[in-house]
């Protein structure tokens, strides 16, 4: 049992290293294999297997969907409830991750001449007024697999304490007279990438052992939101801004807003669509060499397998728990089985290293509003692990993690003249956001556009960290096209200093999770 | 700029207190405001912090989760000294650090690793101390991914007695300046308290006040009006949905601020909380 993995990954071995660098072997997520080959189209009547591998460049993504095998004819997740054509996998792809890759769209755009429902202008154009089919209509789409959120403002029932105004547009949607911030209804439009529909009874779980964190979140110390239906307390982790609160929620509204359907859903629908996400757990499955990353004898943290029996919601930042697990049985020379080949002996200890240098190597976390002034101090001596990115098995930040790591506000953001900018002047009496201060310039004010508050411009919640290699482009406004580009946002940010051989070593223990 | 409400208040005390300028105060207390300095501890550790006042270097270790002092802000400081202790590589002082709430680019020094300072050691408890060092010394540990997170010691707080008789509870909460934001540990204790509270049916009544800090320089700072009432709300609401019917909730705020004597100033941010069965 010990050595399952060989076989398979010995046969497969030989077609990789043909064809890549010495360990070296990730070109971390850009899909190779024809994309549209597994585009999964509303109303496919196909069937959703219990266990379904489909390969990407670093591997193959695997999903269980743990009540198993489903025939989706008729299930509202795969269905055109709306008038648009689009059901909810239209956005929420198997072969990605069950979230979208820009590849996958360049690939449907290419083989429907951009006719699939997916383009639907309501918000698979950069606005609603543009042409559709036209290239430049659906350009952040297509660059950068965007979707446009478009944010009621002021929000219901809240009254902000900051003024916003639109800098720069160039989607034309927030300077638009019916689209637009000074239109009849005005809307905020923002844009980001799906997130995965995977693990998330993971996602949804309260933090267990960090009390009182399991009612209260950690940066100001009031209490967690509460289901509306339940009552009680929600992990506030769905949704890049915390705004989904339930499944029941999101899914209520992803219907009104993706699928553009007029009525709610019905109860059926509700059950049906909650009922699958809570079951449906994903991570790489097999790696670049071939090995099945569920099996025995690979790190166990690995693989979807484990997603499905472990529990849910314990911090991992700690020498006992840690977030993705062991890997010395790829680490140390020893710990090798037998003929491995030179290779594949050496891109096990990249990734094995990868996972220390994510766990152990502590850079100086500093000015991320959100975080280390939320009690920790400014700067914070922490790794990406013990820093932020410390739920076991998934890797986003327990306690709800709101912050501003820099993505969406000035002057740390990528140069992203393709987004919109708006400035954000707080009023007198508000808090200020803790280290821009009164005045900030954002391509997406995230929480802040729930809150209110000016604190919280640029705050998005930590997500999580599997499936990577299956959903490029990464981070909630698709800044980094690669693992690469990813990792280096971190090292500029921080200041880290990587080596090269570090960067190497984390984008290969990113692209088996 | 003044970046808060400041006034003066001389008095005979404050000479009495304050010696000439730039001596030290001779009573054993400090409170003044400065740019916290951040020192670097070696790979495996977290950062420390110090000031610098009259001349000489403090450190503060606040309680868990209180707050801890951030580059790109100013902090006051309010503590009594500890003869003979240093923590930090400075002289340790008992009391509260407080983070002000504008933003000073001027604050933004970290002293680099130059070697070990053996005086400081780990934090004690909070989230913080959940984080048990990633220092490989512990690596070799439970090579798992078996969750076993709450075999580590928890926030702690006293058990409550779970059955009659019934006592009286009270809880003290200090809040860091112009700041509403209790520590975790501080809303643990609390929720045991509602916990307690719904047990016996009692009645829960919150004072809240605010309060006026007295500094070495003779200057007074006041937090803004309305947090002490600021503080009420919120805990009244945090009550509230901890479950707490609000007939059996009483709170009460006072408005003025605690006028400052220069000596633990902190102390008068706060909330008490008193639990009648
Ligand atoms: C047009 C594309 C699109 C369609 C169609 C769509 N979604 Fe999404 N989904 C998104 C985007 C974009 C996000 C992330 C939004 C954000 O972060 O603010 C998201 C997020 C989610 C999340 C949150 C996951 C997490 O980790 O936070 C869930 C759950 C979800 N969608 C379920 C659904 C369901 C159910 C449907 C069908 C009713 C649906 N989606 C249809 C684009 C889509």
């Amino acid at each position: 049992m010990g050595k399952s993995y060989s076989i398979v990954g010995l046969l497969l071995t030989g077609v990789v290293v043909l064809a890549v660098v010495l360990y070296l072997p990730t070109t971390s997520g850009s899909d190779s294999r024809a994309p549209y080959a597994y585009w999964w189209a509303a109303d496919s009547g196909k069937t959703l297997a219990g266990t379904s591998d489909y390969p990407n460049s670093d591997g193959s993504f695997r999903l269980i969907n743990d009540a198993g095998e489903l025939d989706t004819t008729g299930h509202p997740f795969f269905s055109s409830l709306g008038p648009n054509g689009r059901a909810c996998v239209t956005c929420h792809q198997p072969a990605n991750g069950m979230s979208l890759s820009a590849d996958t769209v360049r690939a449907v755009w290419e083989a429907t001449r951009g006719e699939d429902p997916l383009f639907a202008t309501v918000d698979g154009a950069n606005c609603p007024h543009l042409p559709r089919g036209e290239e430049a209509s659906h350009s952040l789409l297509l660059e950068r697999g965007l979707i446009r959120i478009a944010v009621p403002w002021p929000p219901k029932g809240v009254t902000p304490d900051f003024t916003i105004e639109v800098v720069r547009d160039p989607t034309g949607c927030n300077t638009h007279p019916v689209y637009g911030l000074n239109g009849e209804n005005p809307h905020i439009s923002v844009y980001r990438r799906p997130r995965p529909v995977i693990n998330l009874r993971h996602l949804t779980a309260l933090p267990n052992g960090v009390a009182p964190h399991d009612k209260f979140l950690y940066n100001d110390k009031s209490l967690l939101p509460k289901d509306p239906e339940t009552g009680k307390f929600v992990s506030l982790q769905l949704m890049s801004d915390g705004s989904g609160l339930t499944l029941r929620n999101q899914a209520r509204d992803a219907a009104r807003r993706h699928l553009e359907l007029t009525r709610d859903l019905t109860e059926d629908e509700l059950v049906a669509i909650v009922d699958l996400e809570e079951r449906l757990y994903g991570a790489q499955g097999i790696d670049v060499f071939g090995n099945d990353l569920d099996a025995a004898g690979a790190p166990p943290g690995l693989g979807p397998r484990v997603l499905v029996t472990g529990p849910a919601g314990y911090l991992g930042n700690n020498a006992i728990n840690r977030v993705f697990g062991d890997f010395s049985m790829w680490g140390s020379p020893d710990a090798h089985p037998e003929g491995l080949g030179e290779e594949e002996r050496l891109w096990r200890e990249s990734v094995a290293r990868g996972a220390r240098v994510f766990f152990e190597r502590r850079f100086l976390i500093q000015d991320v509003a959100g975080l280390t002034d939320k009690g920790l101090g400014n700067p914070f001596h922490r790794s990406c692990a013990s820093g932020c990115h410390n739920t076991t098995l998934m890797g986003m930040d327990l306690a709800p993690g709101f912050m501003d790591l820099g993505l969406n506000n000035l002057p740390w953001a990528n140069n992203r003249p393709d987004l919109p900018l708006f400035r954000i002047v707080c009023d007198k009496d508000a808090a200020p956001h803790s280290y821009l201060g009164r005045e900030i310039y954002s391509h997406d004010p995230g929480r802040a556009l729930v809150t209110g508050k000016c604190a919280h411009v640029g705050f998005t919640m930590t997500q999580q960290m599997r499936a990577l290699s299956a959903r490029a482009p990464y981070f909630a406004n698709g800044s980094a096209a690669t693992l690469r580009e990813l990792v280096d946002f971190y090292d500029r940010r921080f200041n880290i200093g990587y080596t090269d051989q570090e960067k190497q070593d984390l984008i290969n223990f990113l692209s088996v999770l | 700029m003044k970046r808060y409400r400041t006034g003066f208040w001389a008095s005979g005390l404050l000479l009495f207190l304050v010696t000439a300028s730039g001596e030290e105060r001779e009573d054993g207390y400090v409170s003044f405001v400065a740019c916290p300095v951040a020192r670097h501890q070696g790979p495996w550790r977290d950062v420390c912090f110090i000031a610098r006042h009259e001349g000489r270097e403090y450190a503060l270790r606040n309680p868990p989760d209180y707050g801890e002092p951030q580059l790109k802000h100013r902090i006051l400081v309010e503590g009594r000294i500890v003869e003979g202790e240093e923590y930090c590589g400075a002289q340790l002082l008992d009391g509260r650090f407080s983070v002000l709430r504008e933003i000073d680019q001027n604050c933004n020094e970290i002293i680099p690793y130059t070697g070990p300072i053996t005086d400081t050691p780990p934090p004690s408890s909070g989230r913080q101390g959940a984080y048990v060092s990633d220092d490989p010394q512990w690596a070799h540990l439970h090579p798992s991914v078996r969750p076993v997170m709450n075999q580590l010691p928890d926030l702690a707080v006293l058990p409550l007695p779970e059955g009659p008789p019934w006592q009286p509870q009270r809880q003290t909460i200090y809040y860091p300046f112009d700041s509403d934001r209790a520590s975790g540990p501080d809303m643990a204790r609390l929720v045991q308290l509602v916990e307690y509270a719904i047990a016996s049916n009692a009645r829960f009544e919150i004072r809240s006040y605010q309060g006026q800090s007295l500094l070495d320089s003779g200057e007074v700072m006041t937090e803004r009006p309305g947090m002490a009432r600021q503080r009420a709300e919120k805990l009244r609401d945090i009550l509230i949905g901890l479950g707490i019917d609000e007939s059996r909730l009483t709170i009460a705020w006072e408005p003025e601020p605690i006028v400052g004597t220069g000596r633990e100033d902190w102390r008068s941010r706060r909330i008490e909380v008193h639990l009648e069965p």
